[in-house]
Formats: C-alpha cells, sequence, structure tokens
C-alpha cells in the first residue's frame, strides 16, 4: 500500500480530549452548537461527533474528502432504547429519535450534516476488524488522490452489553471499556514530522504463536524492516507477547493494559498512542501494532516516518 | 387554556428533551418551528405527533397537516381544547 | 482497469434466485403481502422472502438446529448463487466478501430481549451472538470457503451500494483478484417500527413517483453480484461497473434536501469515474422509496443532471419493497441484467403524475432495448448517498 500520513490524532476517553497525546479542554456545546442536533445526542453519538469536530477543526469542509468511521456494535443504547419500546408500547405510538440514532452510520452523517461536508461517508462495522477495515479504505482515498481524510473509531459500553459479553464469556480475560478516535489522514510527503502508516494486514480466526510470528516476519520483511527496529504496540496475552520478545528482540514491547479495557474497536486507540509517542518523541523508528482481539480477530499495523 | 399551555411546555421540554429551556423561556405565542423561538424541526413534529395521542387522545395522520396545529404552544393548546372528546 | 460483473445472486420477495426475480418483474407480479413468517402488531404489508427459516436452511444444507439469523440466511442463499454462477474457484485467487446489512441479527435479538429486558440473566445467548453485522458476514464467508479479505459496511439504506465501490476500487488497487459484494437484510420489528414511528409507511402497496405515493413498504431479501478484472474473468461477463461514486447530502439525519445536492453530486461524480455523459445513460433504476420527501429529492437531482432528456428511468420497490441495507445488492442484480439483455423493469403502481416531479417513469416490462449504461441509486438515512454505473462491454 501507499503510505498515509497521520497529520493529528484526536482521543475522547471518558471527559478527557487528546490531541497528539496531549490533553485539550474542550466545550461540547460550543463544537455542537445545533440545539436541537445536540439534544438528541446518545452518549456514543456525543463521543464520537466531539472527538471528530475536534479533529476537523479548522479545515474548511470542502478541503475534508472523506469521513470514514468504523464501530463494532454501534449505537447500543438507541438500538435497547428502541427495543425497549417496541415491547412497552405493543408497536404503537413510538419516539423516532432512538431508531434514528441507533444506525450505526450515525456518527459520520451527523458530523457530515453540523460541518456542511458532501463527500464520501462511509462506516464499517465488521467486529474487531472495523477500525483495520476503515483504515484500509482511507489509505486508498489517499492513493486515489484525496486530500484531507477523518478516520474515525467509536464503541461504546452500556450494562445489557456489559452483562451479555459476561455472560458471553468475552470477560474472562478482560474488563470491558469504550472510546473514540479520529485521525486526519493525508499523503505521505518526506520531510514532516509525522508518522506514516506503512502497511496493514488484517486475519480472522484463531492463530497459534507460530502463525502469528510467521505473519509477523512477513509483513516487517515486504517492508524491509528489521524486526529488531521495532517497537512493538501489543494486546496480545503474555505467553505470545514473551514469544515475540524472545524471537525478535524488539527495541520495546508495549503492553497494553488490556485487563481494563477491551472493546471491538480499541486497536484505533492503540494506534493514537503509538501515533502520538512517535509524534512526540521525534526519533526515526519504526513500531508494529499487534491487535490480538478475543484472540479471533487480529490485525498488524506498521508504522514509520517517511 | 392558561394551565393547558403550561402543561404543554413541560411535555414539551421533558418529550424533546429541551434540556437548557425551562417553561418561563418558552413564549406561549412563538414559532415552535424554524428561526426566532424554539428552533423546532420536522423529528420534533412527529414527537409532538406523539404527544397529542399519547396524552390527549388526538390522532394526526399526516405530518404535513401538523404545520398549522404546532405553529406554538398557543395553536396546539387551541387545537386540543377544539378536538379534545 | 475495467472491472466486470461475472455472478450474480437475488433473493427477495419476488424470488428465491435470479431467474425468479426477472420472471416476476416480467410478469408484474409483486410480493407485498401480510406478513406470514415474521410476527408484529402493525398492519402493513411487506416484501416477505416466501420461505421460513426453517426452509431457507433446508435449501442451503444447513442443519435446522443452528440457529441462524434470518439475515445470515438470506446472504448465503443470494451469496451462494453469484459466486457459483461466477465460475470462481475460491482456492485459486484471492477472493474477498465485502457485504452489508442495516440490522444483522436483529430478528434474532429481539427474541432474545424479550426475555432479557426483565432479567439479565435469562435470554438464550445464542439468539444474541449473532446480533452484530459482522456475524452475517462472517458465517457467509465461512459457508462459502471464502478466506480472502472480509468486511461488513453500515449506511442504512445506501449500504450494498457502498459495499460494491469499495470492492470495485480493491480490485483496482489489486488488493484482491474477485470479490463477492452486496447486502443483506431480514424484517424484524425493529426496522420495520422504526419507520412506522418516522410516519412514512405506507399502509396501502407503495406507489413510486405517482402523485398519491404516500409512503414506502418495506421488504427483505439479499442480492451480491461478484467482480472481477475483465482480463481475468474466466466467463463471458454480463458488463462492466465503470462508475460509482459516494457523496452526502448534509441536510438532515433522514430526510433529503428539496435540491438533491447529494444525489446530485453521487450521479455526477459516479458519471465522472465512468468518464461518462448524461447522455449516455440508457436507463436509470432510481432509489424511488415512494415516500413524498425521497421522490421529489430525487427527480430534482435528475433534472438537474439531465435538464429535459432524462431516461426512462423506474423504480422496483412497488415489487420488493424498501430491502434497506440489500436494495442496492439486489438492484445492482437487476442493473446488469439490463445492461445485457436490453430490460426496463416496470415501475408498479404508478398512474398520474406528480405536478412537482413532472416525470413519469416506465411501467411496462421492456426487452432487448439498447442499453449501454445504467445508472443505479441508492440512498440512506445520514444523508448517504451512492450511485452506479453499470456498462457493456464494448
Amino acid at each position: 500500500m501507499q503510505p498515509i500520513t497521520i497529520t493529528k490524532s484526536c482521543q475522547l476517553k471518558g471527559d478527557v480530549l487528546t490531541v497528539d497525546g496531549c490533553e485539550e479542554p474542550f466545550d461540547f456545546k460550543e463544537l455542537v452548537a445545533d440545539a436541537s442536533l445536540r439534544r438528541r445526542m446518545s452518549r456514543i453519538v456525543k463521543m464520537g461527533v466531539a472527538c471528530g469536530l475536534k479533529c476537523a477543526e479548522g479545515l474548511a469542509p470542502e478541503t475534508i474528502d472523506g469521513i470514514i468511521t468504523a464501530t463494532g456494535l454501534g449505537c447500543l443504547a438507541d438500538t435497547e432504547k428502541f427495543m425497549e419500546s417496541i415491547v412497552v408500547n405493543n408497536e404503537r405510538l413510538l419516539n423516532p429519535t432512538p431508531f434514528i440514532q441507533s444506525t450505526f452510520n450515525t456518527i459520520g452523517g451527523q458530523i457530515a450534516l453540523l460541518r456542511g461536508i458532501h463527500s464520501y461517508n462511509v462506516t464499517y462495522v465488521h467486529r474487531g476488524l472495523s477500525f483495520e477495515s476503515a483504515l484500509i479504505d482511507a489509505a486508498m482515498q489517499i492513493a486515489e488522490g484525496r486530500r484531507n481524510i477523518l478516520l474515525g473509531a467509536v464503541d461504546e459500553i452500556t450494562p445489557s452489553s456489559a452483562d451479555i459479553q459476561r455472560r458471553l464469556g468475552m470477560t474472562r480475560e478482560y474488563e470491558l471499556g469504550e472510546g473514540a478516535n479520529f485521525f486526519l489522514i493525508n499523503a505521505a510527503t518526506p520531510g514532516r514530522h509525522r508518522p506514516a502508516v506503512l502497511d496493514i494486514a488484517t486475519r480472522s480466526g484463531r492463530l497459534t504463536t507460530d502463525e502469528m510470528i510467521e505473519w509477523i516476519v512477513e509483513i516487517t520483511k515486504r517492508n524491509g524492516i528489521k524486526t529488531s527496529d521495532l517497537c512493538i504496540y501489543t494486546n496480545c496475552d503474555d505467553e505470545l507477547a514473551k514469544t515475540i520478545d524472545d524471537k525478535f528482540e524488539p527495541i520495546s514491547i508495549t503492553l497494553f493494559n488490556y485487563k481494563n479495557c477491551e472493546y471491538p474497536t480499541l486497536s484505533a486507540r492503540f494506534l493514537d498512542s503509538a501515533a502520538s509517542d512517535m509524534y512526540i518523541i521525534r526519533k526515526d523508528y519504526n513500531v508494529l501494532i499487534v491487535n490480538d482481539y478475543q484472540h479471533i480477530n487480529h490485525s498488524l499495523i506498521l508504522l514509520g516516518k517517511m | 387554556m392558561e394551565e393547558l399551555i403550561e402543561k404543554l411546555k413541560g411535555e414539551l421540554i421533558a418529550e424533546l428533551n429541551l434540556e437548557e429551556i425551562k417553561p418561563a423561556d418558552i413564549d406561549a405565542e412563538a414559532p415552535l418551528f424554524g428561526d426566532g423561538g424554539l428552533g423546532l424541526d420536522s423529528i420534533d413534529a412527529l414527537e409532538i405527533i406523539l404527544i397529542l395521542e399519547r396524552n390527549y387522545g388526538i390522532k394526526i395522520d399526516n405530518p404535513a397537516q401538523g404545520k398549522e396545529i404546532f405553529y406554538s404552544v398557543k395553536t396546539l393548546a387551541e387545537y386540543i381544547t377544539a378536538h379534545q372528546k | 482497469m475495467r472491472i466486470a460483473v461475472t455472478g450474480l445472486g437475488a433473493v427477495s420477495g419476488i424470488g428465491l434466485n435470479v431467474d425468479e426475480n426477472i420472471e416476476a418483474l416480467r410478469l408484474k407480479r409483486h410480493g407485498m403481502e401480510k406478513p406470514r413468517f415474521f410476527q408484529t402488531e402493525l398492519d402493513v404489508p411487506v416484501a416477505e422472502v416466501k420461505k421460513s427459516s426453517a426452509e431457507l436452511k433446508q435449501l442451503l444444507g444447513i442443519e435446522l438446529d443452528k440457529t441462524m439469523s434470518r439475515t445470515a440466511l438470506l446472504g448465503m442463499l443470494a451469496a451462494r448463487e453469484a459466486l457459483t454462477d461466477s465460475q470462481i474457484d475460491t482456492k485459486a485467487m484471492r477472493v474477498g466478501l465485502i457485504s452489508s446489512t442495516s440490522v444483522g441479527g436483529m430478528d434474532l435479538s429481539e427474541v432474545f430481549y424479550n426475555d432479557f429486558r426483565t432479567d439479565h440473566n435469562c435470554g438464550r445467548l445464542r439468539m444474541v451472538s449473532q446480533h452484530d453485522c459482522g456475524s452475517s458476514t462472517q458465517l457467509t464467508a465461512k459457508y462459502l470457503g471464502i478466506t480472502g479479505f472480509t468486511t461488513t459496511i453500515s449506511t442504512a439504506c445506501s449500504s450494498a451500494g457502498n459495499a460494491i465501490m469499495l470492492g470495485a476500487r480493491m480490485l483496482k488497487h489489486n488488493m484482491l483478484d474477485a470479490v463477492v459484494v452486496g447486502g443483506t437484510d431480514a424484517l424484524c420489528k425493529f426496522t420495520l417500527n422504526g419507520f412506522n414511528s418516522l410516519m412514512i409507511l405506507d399502509k396501502e402497496h407503495c406507489r413510486p413517483f405517482d402523485a398519491t405515493r404516500a409512503g414506502l413498504n418495506l421488504g427483505e431479501g439479499a442480492g451480491y453480484i461478484v467482480m472481477q478484472r475483465l482480463d481475468d474473468a474466466k466467463r463471458e461477463p454480463y458488463c462492466l461497473l465503470t462508475g460509482y461514486a459516494n457523496a452526502n447530502d448534509a441536510y438532515h439525519q433522514t430526510g433529503c434536501s428539496p435540491e438533491g445536492n447529494g444525489a446530485y453530486k453521487s450521479m455526477s461524480e459516479a458519471l465522472a469515474v465512468a468518464g461518462l455523459q448524461p447522455s449516455d445513460i440508457d436507463y436509470i433504476n432510481v432509489h424511488g422509496t415512494a415516500t413524498p420527501n425521497n421522490d421529489l429529492s430525487e427527480s430534482t437531482a435528475i433534472r438537474r443532471l439531465f435538464g429535459d432528456r432524462v431516461p426512462p428511468f423506474s423504480s422496483v420497490k412497488a415489487f420488493i419493497g424498501h430491502t434497506l441495507g440489500a436494495s442496492e445488492g439486489i438492484e445492482a442484480v437487476y442493473s446488469a441484467l439490463s445492461v445485457k439483455n436490453g430490460y426496463i423493469y416496470p415501475n408498479l403502481n404508478f398512474k398520474s403524475v406528480d405536478h412537482a416531479i413532472g416525470l413519469s417513469p416506465e411501467t411496462e416490462f421492456a426487452e432487448g432495448r439498447t442499453i449501454r449504461n445504467v445508472l443505479s441509486n441508492a440512498f440512506g438515512f445520514g444523508g448517504n448517498d451512492t450511485s452506479l454505473i453499470f456498462s457493456k462491454i464494448d
């Protein structure tokens, strides 16, 4: 793939908004001036829209050539609210707002609406690889000559979804989390002190440790990078992390505290973390993000500087 | 009528989630929709239809019919008074 | 680089495969009825697929006791037909699946929720584990033996158009050698009640573009096409996919702008991608949901683009209903056959011209027309507008 630059990286986690890793105060009412849009927004929509608008700040709407969003489970609170009203009211006299807001592309659509952005606007909803799909699309858009692409990922946790995921055994190793991330993506140009995504690979289904190792070798080889020159960011389990460490002897290995946080588009947070570090440290090195979501959805994202 | 107007204001604030508005802020004769006034939109119109049906037993089948009825809190109250069984 | 359409598969309220669908369109036999398999309190016609989920499992050779969302079953049936039709060997090349859906396994989640809502320890988990949109895609990929790139798109009613667009771009970027693209959606209370709460469901049979139109009817189904680079096609392709674009109306959460800005933009950009002029389009498969707002806005955009030379156009929504995430998948199949066989599909229930629109759709089935290029529209919530162009291979 043609490399892309991460020009800006925004994250909203709880009430804390960061831009390129640094906390920035924000006023939601200022970001979303339209009161009638604001009052209909559920938490996930607020998170996503605030983060996305912050990322788009300062850009004229006609210069934004695409809004590409990802969510594993979408607007769960609104979905449940509407399901509940169907049962309680026996399919009569239902308020349409939660139905409208439950649509998976609500966040992308609302950002377009609020800023008057008429360009490409697509939402990926593919479990633990939703964000990776969006990232691949963003890279293709840039290769096709688009200028600014807003790339985002949002997931929320609700009491019901937490209970269901717990019962499904998805919390045996993890605690559940949520968050919003948005990136401003541009064509990679040499000499800019911004991290670039050099390559992405995805796989589904269980992989053995050997298969993971082989896969990492493959992606670094095809990009001409030595595994010992890598900083690795991963949420894989301790066993795989140890094997990676022993086998590749990377510069560093950052283990995400997966026990505190897990959601389908979590890899967007890894990308924010790695990209912000690269931007702040201002040295030339490569990063490999190894995502092992629920041991079923895997991705490798290779970063470097141009 | 005054009583109904106050009741309606409360219902609009609750149902439409008008978080920053108090009943006293709503001018009963100001337009509910568009610029000036509350700035409600077509989705709010659907919710007002629900308020009428649920709370007053008045049915409006066509949202377009609501335009004049929903002009202001006062017109809404007048319509309810005239049509409530 | 030219992208060829080499396989077609469709299931809808008017047929379980492509041939049955076309036959029904030819005979003007619509699929609108009172719901037979799915339970609702609402008294509205819907275009249900005329098989129970158990019967669909039998057709697919899936064990009856296996829990499977109807969305997944419909998707498997149509995707299997498309893949078989293309004669592709999934082992011999990089084959991907890009699917779309608006509600995923909601038909099962609703059953689960009835038990779960009062006690979070209740409800059978197998009924909720297919809730997410990616589930039906993964199940379909596994069923078809597709191991290449797989993803799911959900942008409401334009979803499948965006899946097709992504597939074409991935072929152009040489990330895949063949791709199964389209969408699937089963009827459920969630969407039926959703559209009802928006007061845009017609209690009668819908009437796209007619002066008396009063809303849409929902339907269910799935539609997929297989695309390859033209040079790699093993069988004679149906047509090419030459144009595609997605644009945003940025006007309202659910409604369309009076000027049809998003639609105008997606149609003109699709023409630009294809390198075509408006005069090159011989037929438009319009989105045409039959809501007063959509049909007026879409025709305004069409008039802006085509001036007083609007090509023949029609909406198939009165046959199959609005199938949401599946709609452009099914309509892409119809559009491909329109190019190949010169078909024009009848717009049922059109009787009187709406003077605000001033346009009349085609009302009779035609074949053997010279159709060089078909423009196909799909518009969704969030102002999401997609246009595709299917073209004859010269």
